[in-house]
């Protein structure tokens, strides 16, 4: 019997280390390594882990305490439970009924205003109040590839971006020889579709320097795996600097160029490019609208 | 003292009186029938929601809205049952003898939803904002 009563003992012990155990080793992926909505660098995502964790805290003061008098009602009704408060004629309150329908109403009420507020405040096409646009990127979907056309600067990337901080940026996005993808980059704001023969838009605004990572988000294809690139976000003298260097580079993102990067590739290593047609990202658009072949003006390409 | 001062502490009052008359449910009935013919039911009613709500209303700034609006709300319904039960005393004891059963799970479920979004406000809401 002793030994018995010793092995269920030393049973539930080792239950105990292990539950013990497998809380710990979940804990130790929040130290520093929260990523995404969790880990803001933006304002825009700053704005959506806020809605996010007030939405949250409005479902759970429905959720837990239903959870608590679950359990309150099941230690109460007990096997030992003597009280002579058996009911069984009882039906219907509508004192009680008025409660349990009123609440979650007015929580979905706060909730639908909530989410509308914030909705209208994050449109990925509005302008971030307070913050000139300093920045203008244009965004190709490529097979399974991202290039990133500055226009400003007259140079084009590929599968990297560079950002300024504290600055609000303006991406331009479309697709080219390749189905609906999504850009995001989880730790600065909202994620976008890029689709062949139209523009979206979206607006970002980084406040910490560092490199984030970006991503397509929506399924496309063979290469969809490797259709990432990294964002730094650097200082507006370091980005400066960047972009004299880039100049600096041989290879202009030329009709030949373009057309090697229009076929399929996976895994496509990160490409600068020191010139660039101002109209390439317009044509792309216009290609897919039916209005003839891809145009390509070499004479912008210096 | 701040709302969010405010909203810790009343959250934390909230969530251990709500437990505490959830899982002494008998204890809780008698109390509330006692409150009915007693003046304990004057000070429970009225006297303390009143100095709690409008010490949470202090703080209200024109209804703005975040986390502030939820203490401002939590304030004004506190002030507004304490009146009704101040000015209209026998209007009070007759609803709270029809519904005496259910008034103590009633208050303990109230309480434990006030608590929990008053700590949310309190404690978490301050770190990501």
């Amino acid at each position: 019997m002793r030994i018995a009563a010793l092995k269920t003992k030393y049973n539930k012990s080792v239950f105990k280390l292990f539950w013990l155990l497998i809380t710990v080793l979940f804990l130790s992926s929040c130290d520093q390594k929260l990523t995404g909505i969790l880990n803001p660098k933006g304002i825009i995502t700053y704005e959506e882990r806020i809605l996010l964790f007030d939405s949250v805290a409005l479902m759970l003061i429905v959720v837990i305490p239903v959870i608590i008098m679950s359990f309150a009602f099941i230690f109460r009704y007990r096997e030992t439970h003597c009280e002579g408060d058996y009911k069984p004629n009882w039906s219907h309150s509508v004192f009680l009924e008025a409660f349990w329908w009123g609440i979650p109403c007015m929580i979905i009420i706060a909730l639908g205003m909530l989410t509308w507020h914030y909705t209208h405040k994050l449109d990925p096409y509005r302008k971030i109040d307070g913050y000139p646009v300093s920045l203008q990127v244009q965004v190709v979907a490529l097979p399974w590839k991202w290039l990133f056309i500055y226009p400003e600067y007259n140079i084009a990337t590929v599968n990297v971006l560079k950002l300024p901080v504290n600055k609000q940026v303006e991406f331009f996005l479309t697709s080219d020889n390749v189905p609906m993808s999504a850009f995001f980059i989880p730790q600065l704001g909202s994620q976008i579709y890029t689709m062949a023969g139209m523009q979206t838009k979206l607006h970002l605004l980084p406040n910490q320097t560092g490199t984030y990572r970006g991503l397509d988000s929506q399924y496309n294809g063979d290469g969809f795996s490797d259709m990432h690139f990294p964002v730094d976000v650097v200082s507006q003298k370091e980005m400066e600097k960047w972009v004299s260097s880039v100049k600096q580079e041989s290879q202009r993102l030329d009709i030949v160029n373009y057309t090697q990067l229009r076929q399929k590739s996976i895994a496509h290593p990160t490409t600068v490019y020191a010139g660039v047609d101002n109209h390439l990202f317009h044509n792309i658009m216009h290609y897919y609208m039916g209005k003839g072949p891809l145009k390509f003006n070499s004479a912008n390409n210096e | 003292m701040s709302y969010l001062f405010f909203a810790r502490w009343f959250g934390l009052i909230s969530i251990i009186l709500a437990f505490g008359i959830l899982f002494n449910p008998k204890n809780a009935r008698e109390m509330a029938k006692g409150m009915v013919h007693t003046e304990t039911g004057y000070i429970m009613g009225a006297v303390l929601p009143i100095v709690f709500g409008s010490l949470a209303f202090m703080h209200h700034h024109a209804f703005e809205s975040g986390p502030r609006l939820i203490v401002d709300i939590i304030g004004l319904s506190m002030i507004l049952l304490g009146t009704f039960r101040a000015w209209f005393p026998e209007q009070w004891k007759k609803i709270l003898g029809e519904h005496i059963d259910i008034v103590p799970p009633m208050f303990a479920l109230f309480g434990m939803m006030f608590g929990l979004i008053l700590l949310y406000v309190g404690f978490i809401s301050p770190l990501i904002r």
